[in-house]
């Protein structure tokens, strides 16, 4: 089922670039302060825009 | 079987979220239960998936009775060791499970040279390469993203294991998913098929994936406690640092594993990188005890659902006189 591993990739891959994104945020001067909801939801946001570009270009 | 496959599985997806106190036991269940649910009745599949993986020739088996008996006896012979080893607070994997016990009938029935061996042979294969790919990936994670990127430079080590627990849940989340469009088959596929040798004449897919569903949601509220304590809090001390690397190391190994056709045990996944990340704190951080003992519930599963079948097999046999 392609629907389903289209699923999967775009889960695994938000994750992935969100978790990097949340590594650095909570490491550089400029956003370490915020606070960690702040941090997930604006890691979550852009990883989602980065995913769908990729997967649907 | 759907009810053994709740209880022991869930804890595949929940259990790392448990152990590190990001969620509780409750809000976990309730959450992986939408998630299971949603899978299993979505993505299902349960139409193409072979019972046991196809290791039995079907078409070796002399009648179509023999079938249907045989395909009870694996879901009462694979049933009676998952119990047991959720009893005993010991994760299995439920599919080798199935194909043990299918294994064990096709040997009676059909022979020796009914059993696809190549297949068996992967399935062999995927004991070893599911833990060791999930311990690796998740050592690595954890090693060099987490605690040498993050956990090293970070001004407040509290507030990073809070973002690592959001992530986690949100793995977590999606492992319930896959976990529940694949394993649902595991109990509603032989159903189908049992039906469909008996000659019934109209059988609701939809009506059997949510029975198969509601029956996992059911096994994970009931009993998946067991289980999910082993793998969050008895192989080694998660946080969620270490929570989110073990579940988005399986969950990436799973995917990558099924997109080229390999053949991958989730339960055996999760375990590997729950112990990889314990492994990246040293050896002493880890239960090896508990290791030893899963281990071992691996190594017999196979030839024990095999056993249970067969004696069900031959005792229903007898009975009907087939």
């Amino acid at each position: 089922m392609i629907e389903k591993e289209a699923i999967a990739l775009i889960w695994v891959m938000s994750i992935g670039i969100a978790a990097l994104l949340s590594s650095i945020m909570l490491v550089h001067e400029r956003t370490q302060n915020w606070s960690e909801r702040k941090i997930v939801f604006v890691s979550a946001i852009i990883s989602l825009i980065i995913t769908a570009s990729v997967v649907f270009r | 079987m759907a009810w053994n496959i709740g209880a022991n599985d869930t804890a595949n997806s929940i259990g790392t979220s448990v152990g590190s106190g990001v969620i509780s036991m409750r809000g976990a269940l309730v959450r992986i239960c939408i998630f299971d649910f949603l899978g299993a009745v979505l993505f299902g599949g349960y139409v193409t998936k072979t019972i046991g993986k196809g290791i039995v020739s079907l078409d070796k088996i002399p009648s179509s009775d023999l079938v249907v008996i045989g395909a009870l006896s694996s879901l009462l012979g694979a049933g009676m060791w998952l119990t047991l080893a959720t009893w005993r607070g010991l994760p299995v994997s439920t599919t080798h499970s199935i194909v043990g016990a299918v294994l064990g009938f096709g040997l009676v029935a059909a022979g020796w040279q009914g059993i696809k061996w190549s297949v068996m042979k992967k399935i062999v294969a995927s004991w070893f390469t599911s833990p060791i790919a999930g311990a690796v990936v998740a050592f690595l994670i954890y090693t060099l993203l987490v605690k040498r990127f993050v956990l090293k430079r970070a001004k407040n080590v509290k507030k990073t294991e809070r973002v690592f627990g959001y992530l986690q849940v949100a793995t977590a989340m999606y492992v319930g998913f896959a976990f529940g469009s694949n394993d649902v088959a595991n109990a509603v596929g032989p159903i189908y098929m049992i039906l469909t040798y008996s000659g019934a004449e109209a059988v609701n897919p939809v009506g059997l994936l949510a029975l198969g569903a509601l029956g996992i949601i059911l096994g994970a509220v009931t009993w998946g406690y067991k289980v999910i304590e082993t793998i969050g809090k008895k192989v080694t001390e998660i946080t969620p640092t270490r929570g989110f690397a073990a579940e988005f190391s399986a969950a990436s190994v799973i995917l990558v594993a099924s997109a080229v056709g390999m053949p991958i045990s989730t339960t055996h996944t999760i375990v590997g990188a729950v112990i990889g990340v314990g492994f990246a704190r040293g050896i002493k951080a880890l239960n090896i005890g508990m290791i030893y003992r899963i281990l071992v519930s691996w190594f017999v599963t196979v030839p024990l659902t095999a056993i249970f079948s067969v004696a069900i097999f031959l005792l229903v046999r007898a009975w009907l006189g087939v």
